[in-house]
């Protein structure tokens, strides 16, 4: 459903992403990793449609990217940023209503949507609170659950067991300021939903945690795609030295995807 | 992953419904106290209304029977001076306010105002100049009134498209050069009345200050019916642009990806409170802060949420600038007090009280 082809983007004479080549389908979940500044963040706003100066093709579902209109688009592709600041007093609620602003839908239906999405995200109990006063993992799991909502289909159609199919998840670092318990609860909450036939796309620098959801790996350097595929064929001592110039040990584990220490 | 969490979406319906309702409640009562006002500021001035004796009037002339000389006087004093006072109070306030509370959603500041962009500045330059000039021409003075409105209104425009000319990048408008570009634009606008108010003389200099000062003197009902045909349009927008704030409230990223055309709608909001800044000053002068303290009360009152801020704000701005005027007549009677004096006097203390309040390191209103 996501293709990219030729991806370039350049700044002045810097060079931010060099021919990046990748496709992802439904339920796909594709893990990106790579050093700091290597154009992680880069690839993802070119696919969310931030970036207008690109070159190459990003096609999502059957078309441009950029030829989306704005508001179809948004319903079929959320993007969580790393950072998210409210400056007014919004209830968390409020946010999460904002998540359904281009449905046609009641406030019935809408709230049963938001629910549904704050009970599995466990921030049901922040309902009624300030975002702004909110720690910075609560915002975060709050933000991941409007992207969440956004992407959910409305009541009035067909209900089915693959309700996010064609959809897209951008993820910049969702984990960043999670605690030990949320990181894990976060990681499956989202997997459960590529069942739904989510694709999901998830800059992490938490490989270890990030590793064994994967079905596709990218590792990226300058800009440059260095190898993908599955975790079990991309993560190798040879390809993460090259990658973060440091030599990792890899322990073996039983599901096939290593884990990586210093 | 279930913790502690059991929102039932009944629960969260029955909250978001009673949240509407309490705003709506609060709606109605900001109504209520600015058709109070209404009555209090009949009566505020050196000319005493009596509601009565106005009554009385009305259903004479109703039945066409003829005045007395007292009926006529009140009558008179109320239809040409004291209502359509009134009305440009209202619609001065709401267009003000609405624009600052666009501003402050835009620019994701709270303590935004719409004179950041330089409409202020541009405006009263504009009219310094045209002062100045009927001043040194006498044979201006006809239709001065109306070039004095008119350049103040294209100044502001200017100055505005001036400041987005300037801040206009590639990649679309960046908030930060645009208030940087109107701080700049507001100097030059200063420094161009400094010079005119040095070589104009002591007439023309009375004018200019009198003019900055704002001041609702003067409304007669072809202006108020001309303002209020423009502003109802203008309010529309507003009022249509309660969602796109919202998103831009999460941030110019997250609201183009939720669907907002992002770049369209900062032009659309930007122009749309120059042109109601530009009209309000163009025919009242410069009131000052309305467009900065107006949303901070309503956001207190009402929510953060524009869907009930803007109306609320419109509401307010009219209420509070019909308080005003009304303290501008009544304090010192039978002096008039210029209305701007009034607002700057409650507001510029009420801003050093937020950015007070906002140091302390309390979450701001």
């Amino acid at each position: 459903m996501l293709n990219l082809q030729n991806i370039s983007l350049s700044h002045g004479a810097f060079t931010l992403l060099d021919g990046l080549n990748l496709s992802l389908s439904s339920g796909d979940f594709m893990t990106v990793i790579g050093e700091n500044g290597c154009g992680k963040s880069t690839l993802l706003r070119c696919i969310a449609g931030l970036h207008a100066s690109y070159s190459g093709n990003v096609t999502f579902g059957q078309r441009s990217v950029d030829a989306w209109p704005a508001k179809l688009l948004a319903k079929a592709r959320a993007f969580v940023n790393q950072h998210n600041q409210v400056q007014f007093a919004f209830l968390t609620e409020e946010v999460l209503q904002l998540g359904r602003i281009n449905q046609h839908e009641n406030l019935a239906q809408s709230s049963a949507l938001i629910c549904q999405v704050a009970e599995q995200l466990s921030i049901g109990h922040l309902f009624g609170r300030d975002v702004r006063t909110l720690s910075g993992g609560e915002r975060q799991r709050v933000f991941i659950a409007k992207a969440l909502v956004q992407l959910l289909p409305n009541a009035n159609e067909a209900k089915t067991e693959r309700d996010f199919e064609g959809k897209l998840l951008l993820l910049d670092e969702p984990t960043s300021a999670l605690d030990f318990r949320f990181q894990k609860a976060m990681m499956d909450v989202i997997k459960g939903f590529c069942q739904q036939g989510l694709g999901v796309m998830c800059v992490s620098h938490d490989i270890n945690l990030v590793l064994p959801y994967a079905t596709h790996v990218i590792l990226l350097a300058n800009g440059r795609c260095l190898a993908q595929g599955s975790a079990g064929s991309v993560i190798t001592a040879q390809n993460l030295h090259q990658c973060f110039g440091v030599m990792p040990k890899l322990i073996p584990q039983a599901n096939s995807v290593p884990y990586i220490t210093h | 992953m279930l913790m502690h969490t059991n929102v039932s979406p009944v629960q969260l319906q029955l909250t978001l419904y009673a949240r509407r309702k309490k705003h709506l409640r609060a709606f109605m009562v900001a109504l209520l106290l600015a058709v109070i006002l209404l009555l209090v500021g009949l009566q505020a001035g050196s000319f005493k209304q009596s509601i009565g004796i106005l009554f009385e009037a009305l259903s004479h002339k109703l039945n066409q029977r003829a005045l007395s000389q007292e009926q006529y006087l009140q009558w008179y004093v109320f239809s040409e001076l004291r209502a359509p006072r009134i009305f440009m109070a209202m619609f001065v306030g709401a267009l003000l306010a609405m624009s600052g509370c666009a501003m402050q959603g835009l620019v994701r500041n709270p303590l935004a105002d719409p004179g950041l962009i330089g409409i202020s500045g541009g405006a009263a330059a504009a009219a310094a100049t045209a002062l100045a000039l009927i001043n040194h021409y006498p044979q201006l003075a006809v239709g001065g009134q109306y070039l004095i409105a008119l350049s103040a209104f294209v100044g502001a425009l200017l100055a505005v498209w001036v400041v987005l000319i300037v801040a206009r990048t590639p990649a679309g408008m960046a908030i930060s050069s645009l208030i940087l570009a109107g701080v700049a634009v507001n100097a030059l606008a200063g420094t161009h009345i400094g010079a005119i108010s040095y070589m104009a003389n002591d007439d023309a200099l009375r004018q200019i200050t009198y003019w900055t000062m704002g001041s609702l003197g003067g409304v007669t009902w072809s202006k108020v019916l001309f303002v209020g045909a423009l502003s109802l349009p203008i309010i529309g927008l507003f009022m249509h642009l309660r969602q796109p704030l919202n998103l831009f409230a999460l941030g110019e990223n997250e609201a183009q990806c939720m669907g907002l055309e992002v770049s369209k709608y900062k032009r659309l909001i930007l122009w749309l409170v120059a042109f109601s800044v530009a009209l309000a000053t163009a025919l009242c002068g410069i009131i000052g802060f309305v467009g900065l303290v107006v949303p901070h009360i309503a956001r207190t009152l009402f929510s953060a949420d524009h869907k009930y801020l803007m109306p609320a704000c419109g509401a307010l701005g009219a209420i509070l600038m019909l308080g005003a005027d009304t303290a501008s007549r009544a304090l010192f009677p039978p002096l008039e007090i210029p209305i701007g004096i009034v607002t700057s006097a409650v507001g510029a203390p009420f801003f050093l009280y937020l950015l007070a309040k906002q140091k302390a390191g309390g979450v701001n209103a």
